[in-house]
């Protein structure tokens, strides 16, 4: 069990290096290269009276934005992320459910990390990319804990506020005019499960595959 | 070679076809609460059910009984189908622990699969079902967490006994005081509760108050769950005697059978 919390950490942690270093390589690379930088670097001017600065865009700067419908994340959830790699990116999520937003008696901010990876090399499909990948959950609500309180008895539960969900779905992307905040914008939908249903898809046969699934739908708007 | 046009017809269809087959294609949270009305204070409409049936005076009758099925769903299916072949019982009652980690999704399919029992069912809560906002659901779904039923002159005592998910030190031993004061005139006497008093969250203290509250009204049976085997005896040296039942995987199934000389627990296995 604590081995299991343990990778997760591992996980995390790898997800976080792997997103610092491939951005730090990417902050100034070669000229002749320049075809692969996205708009966020380029140098930018701003002008000031009669001096141009060249100001050089923070990579802090997230690449994309997302709104998210749905999915297992609240009902509506907002994210910010980069694409770590030609075919890989993370986003920062953060979303809420309550009684005016989703109908639920209780509220409920979940935080999670979401990891997707192109299945295709991209444009095989034109503007429509397949994509698969798993999302770290943390729930925060009602009696959810990383760490039992004092009073049980060691292990007596699993922790049950951090949950991965695996999910699958397509993103279907419109180039915009050059020269705007934002170059394309992308809507998805996604099929997403978690791993409490997948758990109990392999150890019974009630829980059959329609049972652990759930539609996400939502607009990616990628930076210039 | 496939034209991308055609991979993408492909994949919408096959998309729509899988949200035509999914159940609760939207889902906002694994710890959602809020039910249909459909699915609302089962407990509630369960027992204006089994009342309905009644006598004010006692004639001999039979129930079932069963508890932590968690997701046990396969064995928990087995019983239901097991319960269902029995004619000649007037209801179920549900040790509690329907779900690992009281999340929604759990509480759906415990409901799916207990809505297959052709006998009005009970379902008392248990630790598991404290977690998350199961504590929520599990008052949406059922109705209130102590409750009691008056049946063929016989009362039921239903009492909610979770305690460290609760974040309490004892359970409501007023409440059971209350109601089991002045039930001399029933014929028979039942407390139903998850947790046994031998069990760890209880304290001594309480272990010792809980018998001595069972003794003192005279209660007849105490019925339990939570420790997933099956025992029935003497506990103590005062008092009714206590039973557990097992939980689903362990493929069995419990009845308790009453007539005017006294009461018996039956196992079956299935």
């Amino acid at each position: 069990m604590f081995m299991r919390n343990r990778l997760l950490y591992l996980f995390l942690l790898l997800t976080l290096f792997a997103s610092v270093a491939v951005k730090a390589a990417d902050r100034y690379p070669p000229d002749d290269d320049a075809a692969r930088l996205t708009g966020l670097r380029k140098p930018r001017p701003l002008i000031i009276r009669e001096d141009t600065l060249h100001i050089r865009p923070s990579w802090i700067i997230p690449d994309h934005l997302k709104v998210q419908y749905a999915g297992l994340i609240g009902f509506m959830s907002v994210g910010a992320g980069y694409d770590l790699s030609k075919r890989y990116d993370a986003t920062l999520f953060y979303g809420v459910l309550s009684n005016h937003l989703g109908g639920s008696s209780v509220r409920v901010h979940t935080v999670s990390l979401k990891n997707s990876w192109d299945l295709f090399k991209p444009g095989l499909l034109g503007n429509v990319t397949p994509k698969a990948g798993v999302s770290i959950n943390w729930g925060n609500t009602n009696n959810t804990f990383r760490r039992l309180p004092a009073h049980y008895p060691e292990q007596y539960y699993f922790q049950n506020k951090v949950h991965l969900a695996p999910f699958w779905g397509a993103e279907w992307q419109i180039h915009l005019p050059a020269g705007r905040t934002f170059k394309s914008i992308g809507i998805y939908g996604e099929m997403s499960t978690l791993d409490a249903y997948v758990l109990e898809l392999v150890r019974t046969k009630y829980v059959s595959l329609d049972k652990i699934w759930n539609l996400a739908l939502g607009i990616t708007l990628y930076m210039d | 070679m496939v034209s991308n046009r055609k991979i993408k017809g492909l994949l919408s269809a096959a998309v729509i076809l899988l949200l035509g087959a999914c159940e609760n294609i939207i889902e906002y949270s694994p710890y959602k609460a809020g039910v249909k009305v459909s699915d609302s204070d089962l407990n509630i409409k369960a027992i204006e059910s089994i009342q309905q049936n009644g006598t004010d005076y006692f004639v001999p009758f039979s129930i079932g009984i069963f508890g932590d099925t968690h997701t046990y769903y396969d064995e928990f299916e087995k019983q239901v189908r097991y319960f269902n072949r029995k004619d000649d019982i007037d209801f179920v009652v549900h040790m509690g622990d329907l779900t690992l980690s009281g999340i929604y999704r759990e509480f759906l399919w415990y409901r799916d699969l207990s809505s297959g029992l052709k006998h009005p069912l009970l379902t008392i809560i248990g630790n598991h079902d404290y977690l998350s906002n199961g504590e929520l659901l599990y008052k949406e779904m059922f109705g209130p967490y102590n409750f009691t039923m008056v049946y063929n002159n016989c009362l039921f005592v239903f009492l909610d006994d979770v305690i460290w998910e609760k974040n309490v030190e004892d359970p409501d031993f007023d409440w059971l005081e209350e109601v089991l004061k002045d039930s001399e005139g029933y014929k028979y006497r039942f407390v139903f509760s998850h947790i046994p008093p031998w069990s760890d969250p209880f304290s001594r203290g309480n272990e010792y108050y809980y018998n001595r509250l069972m003794h003192e009204y005279n209660v007849d049976l105490s019925l339990h769950g939570h420790t997933h085997r099956f025992y029935y005896g003497q506990m103590y040296e005062t008092g009714p005697p206590y039973f557990t039942a097992s939980s689903s995987k362990q493929g069995e199934v419990f009845f308790l059978d009453l007539d005017e000389d006294g009461f018996e627990i039956r196992m079956e296995r299935f």
